[in-house]
């Protein structure tokens, strides 16, 4: 009986830390697997592994998840438009549409547990791509916009869909690769030719 | 943030020699009890990295702490080739027991540098 | 299609391990494991039969497992060279 609970409890578990959206959690429920998995060992009258399992999986992961997570939590966002001459925040953010834009992508990250980090430049997008030091890019090209992000992201994913729905009439053009540094090179090369 | 830290490192400073105790505890008594070497030294190994959690020092030297790991592999290798795989198995059995303890413990600290080592590497450094 | 040919490879690859896994029966002999159970006290002075196995009968696992630990990291600390950027 003890055996049947255990195990459907560990299909549930697996299940949801899958399913869950929220990275912290999804580690939460990994650990709690794990916990889990080592009273199955111990009920298996295999304590040496029962002890493995509960130090490696349920302590030693969860820190190094934890680790990792506290490491990427920096989103960073970067706005460029050659067209400035010099970069002046209040101009960039304040009473425009593109202002509210920003400011909806700040609370989108900060909904999902990271730090948004704008940087706004006049530099050239060769040179933002180039520093590859930026998770997404937004370039201003008159009254379009177009966002360069990473195709197998999730969360570019949900930002795409929220973009278009919510500000279909700024011209949000989204330019998914890999790669966002090779992508703006081939979106340069693209430019030219046409 | 700092609520949160000051509750995560008191509860670590609690546990920390609790925690060392039962690390040393599960490699010396490993031959007696469930556990040995591997299960001990994770053991250390999680202290060393919930430390780094409280507070992010980078304190050790990770070219000198691989060098004492190739040390103890070393050791690993040669405790065994000049007792166990040898005839001194058979003709002293007293030693039996000091080299079951002596392995696990070589064997913990292996694994508590080797995964400390992992995980600062990463922690500290970008690729 | 592409998550398509990544499923059917999957199962292709389950029924293959399986099939492997039970065409080979060529296992211990029973014998074996109840000397093991019985004599391990005497034969090496442990009380915990998982330890006198990993440390005495079976020892050449665990030197390559240690192996294992130490070449990973070396492979990790040359691949990402050490000291880099902080």
């Amino acid at each position: 009986m003890i055996e049947v609970i255990l195990l459907v409890a560990l299909l549930v578990l697996s299940v949801m830390a899958i399913e869950s959206r929220i990275m912290r959690v999804s580690i939460v429920y990994l650990g709690t697997l794990s916990l889990l998995m080592s009273f199955l060992y111990l009920f298996y009258n295999a304590p040496d592994v029962a002890i493995a399992e509960a130090v490696m999986a349920s302590g030693l992961t969860t820190l190094l998840f934890l680790t990792a997570l506290k490491r990427y939590r920096v989103y960073r966002i970067c706005f460029t438009n050659e067209a400035f001459r010099r970069v002046n925040d209040r101009y960039i953010f304040e009473g425009t549409r593109r202002g509210a834009l920003l400011h909806e992508i700040e609370q989108f990250c900060i909904a999902r547990e990271l730090e948004p980090q704008v940087v706004c430049t006049p530099e050239s997008l060769d040179l933002v791509a180039g520093s590859g030091r930026y998770d997404l890019i937004i370039r201003q090209e008159g009254d379009e916009l177009r966002v360069y992000g990473d195709k197998e992201n999730y969360f570019v994913d949900e930002l795409e869909v929220l973009l278009i729905l919510r500000y279909h009439d700024l011209n949000v053009r989204f330019i998914r690769s890999g790669d966002p540094v090779e992508e703006a090179s081939v979106a340069e090369a693209e430019g030219e030719a046409s | 943030m700092t609520d949160e830290r000051s509750i995560v490192s008191v509860v670590t400073g609690l546990l920390y020699p609790y925690v060392v105790l039962f690390g040393v505890y599960i490699i010396l008594n490993g031959h007696h009890t469930p556990g040995g070497g591997f299960q001990g030294g994770a053991i250390l190994a999680a202290l060393f990295i919930g430390r780094y959690i409280v507070d992010p020092t980078n304190d050790l030297s990770i070219t000198r702490a691989h060098l004492i790991e190739k040390a103890i592999f070393a050791a690993i290798v040669i405790v065994p080739a000049g007792f166990i795989l040898t005839v001194a198995a058979q003709r002293v059995p007293a030693l039996h027991e000091p080299y079951l303890v002596a392995m696990n413990l070589l064997i913990g600290v292996k694994v508590a540098i080797g995964l400390t080592i992992l995980v600062f590497r990463y922690a500290f450094y970008e690729e | 299609m592409r998550r398509w040919l990544i499923i059917g490879f999957v199962v292709l690859l389950m029924a293959a391990v399986l099939y492997a896994a039970n065409r080979y029966t060529d296992a211990a002999p029973q014998e074996l494991a109840e000397y093991y159970v019985e004599r391990f006290t005497e034969d090496t002075g442990a009380r915990n039969a998982v330890a006198a196995i990993y440390l005495n009968y079976r020892i050449y696992d665990t030197l390559f497992e240690a192996l294992i630990l130490l070449v990973a990291i070396t492979a990790m600390l040359h691949f990402f060279e050490i000291g880099g950027k902080k």
